[in-house]
């Protein structure tokens, strides 16, 4: 199997030219991959390299899903103005949530993002003036211009082009001191400390990526839907998101990629067999736990030897070890 | 001057008392044994040095500069490098890797200089990388630079995290139990490491040990801890003679009293 620096642009050709084969739906799902990505990515930014147990991911998908449609209707600004606001807006209320968060971890960490996260609900629900309440909001949505594509191959190529971006940044942020800080504290707080990482900084620079990452991903979410509502945000989406970065692997880039493609695919093909879909769904997940608990990259890593990357986590070390 | 400076430092956890009115001058260049039995209190006193624990009283200064107060991260950043009682190397990083983080605030760049990666971003990493292969090159090991840190044997392990503290040319080491677990070959290694980290990078050492024969070999100077008390201090041929010393080791063994 070829090296990374073959396969990628190979992979990035083929979706380039999905559009043209593809029928609707199918142009669709892959766009929802591409968006799921990106959140996986971000999401594991925090949870798999900096090993902050956090389950604010669905929020901050809504907040900027929600910034960037609400930046659209209520202030009449363009789609390309809202999404890269609605990216930072998302990514300041990271950080402040990151502040709360300094001083708490494992499960306790867990469970005060798991609030935060229900907070942010409540709002969307019963700030109604501003967020139009349950029933949800049309999306005005991005214009293209002279494109001479569908809206929908359009965003398409959006999310295609952000997405890929996506992943070249992580890339190059794990490769970075700032990657090797975010690893040193998942591994070993007190010894971080010894080496000069200012833990406090590091872990609010992971909580705001992933914000910022979940923002930009709310963003291209309101524009692929063009219809969006609290309930899109709820914590049924938190687990999919989590899902998606365990099975994916923990700590890897190829995995939180890996982990989109699959539990974005999953429910469309099970969709076929409709009475049993949660359950068939919930199955294959818990085989994908037994069997591969380093998640699909860490199966690829055990086969092709020139995809290795390092600052995975192992699986050796649980998730939920609070620090003591 | 002496370049590390305790002066009655006092720490109690609940109603147990770790140091009691402890004070010790270390001196520049120097290589200070600290020893004692078994809960003496030298990982706590290595512990408030670096920030981790909270003396009640007294004062720690390094350089002449006050010490207390300041966040662990800040006390590595003024020059003081450590090793843990235990190996605690990053589990999912390579041995390589390990020791470049040894480097963090030394090497510049943030987040959006690395996400764009710029060509000064390129140039820190490998600066970094190339001063992190030759604190590999000094404890002999750059062949294992790719390996991931869980692949090591113990006493390898021990190696990196020396290498990772070195890499950060601090002016003061603390060494928390190098030789813990060691065979006795390797025992005559790390004597033989720690002096070359003198002689050759000039760096003063506090070492806890409990290999006396390593201690009294190496220090220039000893100090005898016991139930959080500095009991004695001075050259290894006094402390070996000192009857307080004698009786802290030898007396618990001939009684049980204390137990």
């Amino acid at each position: 199997m070829p090296s990374r620096r073959v396969m990628l642009p190979l992979v990035l050709g083929v979706l380039v030219l999905l559009p043209v084969v593809l029928n609707p739906y199918l142009v669709f799902v892959t766009t929802l991959i591409f968006v799921y990505s990106i959140l996986a990515l971000g999401l594991n930014l925090l949870l798999g390299y900096a090993g902050q147990f956090a389950f604010a991911n669905a929020a901050f998908f809504g907040i900027g899903a929600y910034a960037t449609a609400l930046l659209e209707v209520h202030t009449g600004v363009s789609f390309w103005i809202g999404l890269p606001l609605g990216g930072l807006i998302t990514a300041a209320i990271g950080v402040l949530v990151a502040l709360p968060a300094l001083r708490l971890s494992g499960l306790y960490l867990a469970m005060a993002t798991l609030a935060f996260a229900q907070l942010v609900q409540w709002t969307l629900i019963h700030w109604q003036s501003v967020t139009f309440g349950a029933g949800g909001i049309k999306v005005p949505g991005p214009g293209f211009g002279p494109s001479p594509f569908t809206y929908e191959t359009n965003v398409y190529y959006l999310c295609l082009l952000v997405a890929t971006l996506a992943v070249l940044a992580t890339w190059n942020i794990v490769r970075s001191k700032t990657g090797r800080a975010f690893v040193a504290i998942r591994d070993g707080e007190v010894a971080a400390q010894a080496l000069a990482i200012d833990l406090a900084r590091y872990k609010s620079i992971a909580f705001g990526l992933s914000a910022l990452y979940a923002g930009i991903a709310g963003g291209l979410h309101s524009a692929l839907l063009r219809f969006i509502a609290p309930e899109g945000y709820d914590l049924f989406q938190m687990v999919t998101h989590f899902s998606m970065v365990v099975i994916g692997g923990l700590g890897s880039v190829t995995g939180s990629v890996l982990g989109a493609v699959l539990l974005t695919l999953l429910p469309e093909v099970l969709r076929t067999v409709k009475s049993i879909q949660e359950i068939i769904f919930g199955a294959i997940l818990m085989l994908c736990i037994i069997f591969l608990p380093d998640g699909l990259y860490g199966f690829i890593r055990r086969h092709v030897e020139a995809w290795r990357e390092t600052l995975h986590r192992t699986p050796a070390a649980p998730i939920l070890d609070g620090h003591p | 001057m002496a370049i590390l400076s305790l002066r009655e430092v006092t720490i109690a956890f609940g109603g147990v008392v770790a140091l009691k009115d402890v004070s010790m001058d270390v001196e520049p260049g120097e290589i200070r044994g600290l020893i004692g039995p078994n809960g003496a209190g030298k990982s706590t006193l290595f512990n408030v040095v670096s920030g981790l624990n909270r003396p009640q009283q007294g004062q720690v200064c390094f350089e002449g500069r006050e010490l207390l107060g300041l966040r662990p991260h800040r006390v590595a950043a003024q020059g003081i490098a450590r090793t843990f009682q235990a190996a605690q190397l990053f589990r999912g990083m390579t041995v390589l890797e390990n020791v470049m983080t040894g480097l963090h605030d030394q090497t510049r760049g943030g987040v959006l200089a690395a996400t764009l990666s710029t060509r000064a971003m390129r140039e820190a990493e490998a600066e970094a990388r190339a001063r992190a292969l030759e604190a590999l090159r000094f404890i002999e090991m750059e062949r294992l630079n790719d390996r991931f840190a869980v692949e090591l044997s113990y006493g390898q392990q021990r190696l990196v995290e020396i290498a990772r503290a070195l890499v950060r040319q601090p002016r003061l080491l603390l060494l928390d139990e190098p030789a813990a677990g060691l065979s006795l070959t390797r025992v005559a290694g790390v004597d033989e490491l720690l002096r070359r980290i003198r002689a050759e990078k000039g760096i003063t050492i506090v070492l806890v040990e409990h290999v006396i024969r390593l201690v009294m070999g190496i220090s220039d100077r000893v100090t005898v801890l016991n139930y959080g008390q500095k009991i004695a201090e001075g050259s290894p041929e006094r402390i070996r003679e000192d009857p307080a010393v004698i009786e802290a080791y030898l007396g618990k063994e001939r009684a049980g009293a204390r137990h």
